[in-house]
């Protein structure tokens, strides 16, 4: 219930971003930089004048759009290879397996640096990293969810009646994957976020002067002595924006798959 | 009769399954005879390879179960050639359809009847969903479901296994089937709703002019709904033959032992049972699978496979007790 809370509090700072604030998240205003957080400027200014509050709420739209787009490539393709593995079994299962296994034997954020260093520094860069280093876990997932669903008896039947392979796999094993699928993919947004807002700090996802959250931690990263509210706004964002979603998973876990309830 | 061509035929079927312990002969040469518009009952005991036949006509044997060789003849084709394509596109659910066990695993839970059984006419046929849809409510009601609309909104998890059956059957005979393969169609239902299943699957089948293979392992059922019957022991059919020279003029001693094994109501003696236990299919005893248990044994048997023999015309026995050798 928090979780919903503050994910629809964030969804809708998202969406409505332009009307909540009149500064612009990228206008510099040089004279007043690490303005400290004042009634103009409730979160204070950075190294650049720029207002820390509307950097954090555009920064909203940023975080948002990765997740979800990583989740959507992630979840995807790692569902359906997933699903088609399980299902035709033998040397296909055997191929998509062991790739899997290649990609969760390397730390996540690690192989995230490596393959968003090799295509380059970007938003869109970052966005593929992630989604690549994300996939694995819901082939597994659903891997799972199908060898148990295909010795289910209406699986036989199905097949009795002549139904082909894609639409065994399409539309009756796939939707009996969903629930657990989605909330993994709940659960990972938090992570993705996290993953995403690393690559930034480190100079590897998004680039100045987007206002990405873990480029502001980073950029405030020099004067966090003395001029605090730098970095701790754009931190504190992430914070509630991970927690929220690792809430509302947890919550949907409990709706959708109340075996798991403890 | 006899002189018709059969609608399915099928020789020396076998099938293994190769599993971690060996390789599982569960069917090992049989050999059956279905007619058009013929009742066919596969009797036998528990893991003798009755469903195992059942899901080989249709192909539906998965690793690490195979079929090995054989023929299986319907319409004249073999099945056994086909690729896996032809079977799904014009055999299965087409020509021959299936219904199962239970009936209420056997559809999809989160699905509608109503939707499952038009998704089953629209495998076959090109007909838009709204089409579909009405034949499935018209097939329903043939089934003698009450209210079949209302039927037709329902989810499997809100019928009984009675009102599921008759679903499966609608499903099964959705697209005008030649053969419906019934694998022990009452065996989770109750024995009111038994009689009612088997009366209706009679009835339809009988108005769909279809052929039906009826696998089950209780005699009572065999006698009053088929035509035919074929006993099966370990893997091989070792008799075979119309309903009443099985009942009256059985040949097999493990027939006789079946039927001997069947409580009756009047005599207070003790029940009958067939010396031993059924053989692992890891190894089965060498020549006649039967002569380890068989009260009329001899060495012959426990060296050679017995031949079919057709002792009258269409009552064929595979024992060596018959025949000229």
């Amino acid at each position: 219930m928090v979780g919903l809370i503050l994910i629809s509090t964030f969804v809708l700072i998202a969406v409505f971003a332009p009307f909540l604030t009149k500064y612009d998240p990228i206008e510099q205003d040089l004279p007043n930089r690490l303005q400290s957080p004042c009634r103009e400027n409730p979160f204070g200014r950075d190294q650049l004048g720029r207002d820390i509050l509307s950097r954090v709420i555009y920064g909203s739209r940023i975080s948002l759009r990765i997740g979800i787009t990583v989740i959507a490539i992630a979840a995807t393709t790692g569902t359906v290879l997933g699903v088609v593995a399980g299902y035709l079994g033998g040397i296909i299962d055997e191929i998509v397996m062991r790739i899997t296994d290649m990609f969760l034997a390397f730390p996540s954020l690690i192989l995230a640096m490596a393959i968003s260093a090799a295509l380059g520094r970007s938003l869109e860069n970052t966005v593929i990293a992630i989604g690549m280093v994300a996939w694995p876990t819901y082939a597994r997932l659903a891997r799972g969810q199908t060898l148990s669903v295909k010795e289910e008896q209406f699986i036989e039947a199905v097949r009795s009646l002549g139904a082909s392979r894609k639409r065994i796999i399409f539309s009756h094993i796939l939707p009996q994957c969903l629930s657990p699928i989605i909330i993994q993919a709940t659960l990972s947004m938090g992570g993705i976020m996290l993953t995403a807002a690393g690559l930034g700090f480190i100079g590897f996802g998004a680039q100045p002067p987007i206002p990405e959250w873990g480029v502001m931690i980073s950029d405030g990263r020099n004067f966090i002595m003395r001029e605090w509210w730098v970095s701790t706004f754009p931190g504190l964002a992430m914070l509630f924006a991970v927690l929220g979603f690792n809430l509302l998973g947890d919550g949907l876990r409990d709706v959708l798959d109340p075996r798991l309830r403890r | 009769m006899s002189n018709e061509k059969p609608l399915l035929e099928i020789w020396d079927l076998r099938t293994y399954f190769y599993t971690y312990k060996g390789v599982v002969k569960a069917l090992e040469g049989v050999n059956l005879r279905i007619g058009a518009h013929e009742l066919l009952g596969l009797v036998g005991e528990t893991g003798c390879g009755k469903t195992v036949t059942g899901l080989s006509i249709l192909r539906l044997i998965d690793s690490p179960g195979k079929i090995i060789g054989g023929e299986i003849v319907f319409s004249g084709e073999d099945l056994l050639k086909l690729s896996e394509n032809e079977m799904s596109e014009r055999i299965r659910g087409k020509k021959i359809s299936m219904i199962f066990q239970e009936p209420r695993s056997s559809l999809n839970p989160t699905y509608t009847i109503g939707s499952q059984i038009s998704e089953a006419i629209r495998l076959h046929q090109r007909v838009d969903k709204r089409e579909a849809m009405r034949r499935a409510v018209s097939i329903l009601r043939q089934t003698g479901m009450p209210d079949p609309e209302r039927i037709a909104g329902e989810y499997p998890h809100e019928l009984s296994g009675g009102m599921a059956q008759r679903a499966m059957i609608a499903m099964a005979l959705s697209c005008d089937p030649e053969l419906l393969i019934a694998d022990e169609p009452t065996s989770s239902l109750d024995v009111t709703i038994e009689a009612q299943i088997l009366e209706l699957i009679k009835d339809l089948i009988s108005k769909f002019r279809a052929s039906v293979l009826l696998i089950t392992h209780d005699l009572g059922i065999v006698a009053e709904t088929c035509d035919k019957v074929a006993v099966m022991y370990a893997g091989n059919v070792v008799e075979y033959g119309d309903v009443r020279d099985i009942f009256k003029r059985h040949k097999h001693p493990y027939t006789e032992g079946l039927l001997n094994s069947v409580p009756k109501l009047k005599i207070s003696e003790e029940l009958y049972t067939i010396k031993g236990t059924v053989p692992n299919l890891i190894t089965p005893p060498m020549g006649c699978r039967f002569h380890p248990r068989c009260p009329e044994a001899r060495k012959k048997c426990s060296e050679f496979k017995p031949p079919d023999v057709e002792v009258e015309p269409g009552h064929s026995v595979s024992c060596f007790l018959y025949g000229d050798s």
